[in-house]
């Protein structure tokens, strides 16, 4: 039943006041004065980050059936096309970031590749576009809702001199969130390779079997490339970790702790349930693998994580939580997204309210990254420091190709501990947000509209 | 939560074989079974029964859900928000398991997490 905004409003102050994480930084506005989107919107701190950015970058709605809505693990509708839009608005740039095998993007006669540059949808000019109606069928076409929808594509795949014209009908693609499982021969011995797109529970069985691979390939070192890992199930982070690392340095101790405000520093103040800190997970927590069985593991006393800006949450936190137990981490690439917090989304009258609840701690203690992990020769708005390389993204190359800049970088400061020269710009911190912007944003929902390409 | 996978599996086989143990008249057993030749009406219940099983919820599925395993998961969809961040990034709901069995001629999909069960009418499968 539908309450009076008021009542809503009042609602939310209380919700707030009791659950958000800053809820002291919040400045008490009359609920009388506000409708509830804006009121809502009031409701978070004003504070910055030490870069700058808002502390709070991740306070929202969503339609409570939308948000509700579920999908067979992986499946979303599209082409199997991952599209990063490096620029989304005149001059516009959208290439393609990855593939996913047996989709309509790689099927003949699309035969579409990592590093495809969209150049037309349907006619139009994607480049260029400025007028509504042309940014409606871009967004059309690029991001289908449904399976079905047939669109007509102009793209200039990497290395080519001219562009071709493909045609591809959408379809309810499934994911692989583990791709390119390799070995690579280097100086420093025998190194691992695997793509890890998506914390989604697929991956569990995805990953063991990636895992077991590697650990009868007998990998002395390991390169975890979670550059377009935007995070999932929390369980999936901690088999990783635990996979990476094996029981000597994980046993009894914290994956990652779950820290409320102050108000509720011993129970989960939504579940009632005393606050338990996550394991590195052992075994399988049955997502798609028997729980309880046991998980293959590399025992690295370190790793290479290849990170970007679309590297988030859960994804960052396996760099957490293999720090708070002393392995040693290596970041190469640019600056995670910066978000080691979570929340339970509360339905109230048709939406669903986001407010940040919580935050992830590791085994230290430590869960302050809201600028992101940043590799240690970053320059520009940086998160905390990590050794490492930053490397901007090469879409020349596909991924887990040794020559592929990110992958080259890491294999090289293995065997020498030196890194690629960072491109000389401007001034440092212009080169670092030019660096920065060059990392593109990464679509995979259907619920955009016309939000993504703008004019 | 995270046990209720193996423990329901294991509850719905002893209990399986405590009743076929006292029945006069033995339940046809039922095995792990994939879909065969899948139709678009037989893929419409399919997802029907899964939004009903889920309280209704929309659900998406691959054309070729339960074609080559008996066992579908299901998780949240993808989501952004307004400014396209990812929503799903620290995620500790646990998704929901189906299976599909053959029990006699009929196709049948069995929430594992709850045990509740759905025959297929406009289904066929065979055995995995």
């Amino acid at each position: 039943m539908q309450g009076s905004t008021l009542t809503e409003n009042q609602f939310l102050r209380s919700w707030t006041n009791e659950l958000y994480l800053w809820y002291s930084e919040v400045p008490d506005q009359n609920p009388a004065s506000y409708s509830t989107p804006n009121y809502f919107n009031l409701l978070k701190t004003t504070a910055v980050t030490t870069s700058g950015k808002p502390k709070d970058r991740f306070h929202f709605t969503y339609s409570t059936a939308e948000w509700r809505a579920l999908s067979q693990s992986g499946v979303e509708a599209g082409y199997g096309a991952q599209f990063l839009v490096i620029s989304s608005s005149a001059p516009r740039k959208v290439v393609v970031a990855y593939t996913e095998p047996g989709s309509p993007a790689t099927e003949p006669p699309a035969n579409l590749a990592r590093g495809a540059q969209v150049l037309t949808v349907d006619g139009v000019d994607l480049v260029n576009a400025t007028d509504s109606a042309s940014i409606a069928k871009l967004n059309e076409g690029l991001f289908p809702s449904s399976s079905g929808a047939s669109h007509t594509f102009s793209v200039l795949d990497a290395g080519a001199s001219a562009p071709r014209t493909i045609t591809m009908v959408s379809a309810n693609v499934t994911s692989s969130p583990v791709q390119n499982v390799g070995t690579i021969r280097t100086a420093a011995g025998t190194v691992g390779y695997l793509l890890f797109n998506d914390h989604i529970a697929t991956a569990e069985q995805a990953l063991v079997d990636a895992f077991r691979r590697l650990s009868d390939a007998k990998v002395n070192d390991l390169v975890l490339d979670v550059r377009y890992n935007g995070g999932g199930y929390l369980d999936i982070a901690s088999e990783v970790a635990y996979m990476i690392a094996g029981p000597g340095p994980t046993a009894g101790r914290t994956f990652e702790k779950t820290v409320f405000s102050d108000k509720h520093t011993t129970r989960d103040p939504i579940t009632g349930q005393p606050i338990v800190p996550m394991p590195f997970h052992a075994t399988a927590q049955g997502l798609s693998v028997p729980e309880g069985q046991a998980l293959p593991t590399l025992n690295l006393p370190r790793v290479t994580i290849l990170t970007g800006a679309n590297t988030c949450s859960a994804s960052e936190a396996i760099i957490n939580g293999l720090q708070g137990v002393g392995i040693e981490v290596i970041q190469v690439g640019a600056t995670t997204c910066g978000k080691p917090y979570g929340f339970y989304p509360q339905d109230n009258c048709g939406t669903t309210y986001f407010s940040i609840q919580f935050k992830g701690a590791n085994e230290k203690g430590f869960g302050d990254y809201p600028d992101g992990f940043s590799p240690a020769n970053a320059t520009g708005s940086i998160g905390v420091p990590v050794p490492g390389c930053f490397v901007t993204d090469d879409f020349d190359h596909a991924l887990g190709d040794p020559a592929e800049a990110r992958l080259e970088a890491a294999l090289g400061y293995m065997v020498n501990g030196t890194c690629p020269v960072v491109p000389a710009g401007p001034s440092a911190v212009e080169a670092g947000e030019i660096q920065t912007r060059r990392e593109g944003t990464l679509h995979r929902s259907p619920w955009r509209e016309n939000r993504i390409l703008r004019r | 939560m995270n046990h209720v996978w193996r423990q329901t599996v294991a509850a719905s086989t002893a209990a399986a074989l405590f009743l076929a143990g006292c029945a006069q008249r033995k339940s046809p057993p039922e095995v792990p079974a994939i879909l065969t030749n899948p139709t678009g009406q037989s893929r419409a219940e399919l997802t029907r029964v899964l939004s009903e099983a889920m309280n209704g919820v929309s659900v998406t599925l691959a054309d070729d859900a339960l074609t080559g395993t008996d066992t579908l998961i299901l998780g949240p969809a993808a989501r952004r928000d307004a400014k396209e961040m990812n929503l799903g990034g620290r995620e500790t709901r646990r998704p929901e398991h189906f299976r599909l069995v053959k029990r006699g001629s009929q196709c049948v999909l069995v929430h594992v997490e709850t045990g509740r069960s759905w025959i297929l009418a406009s289904a066929t499968c065979s055995p995995r």
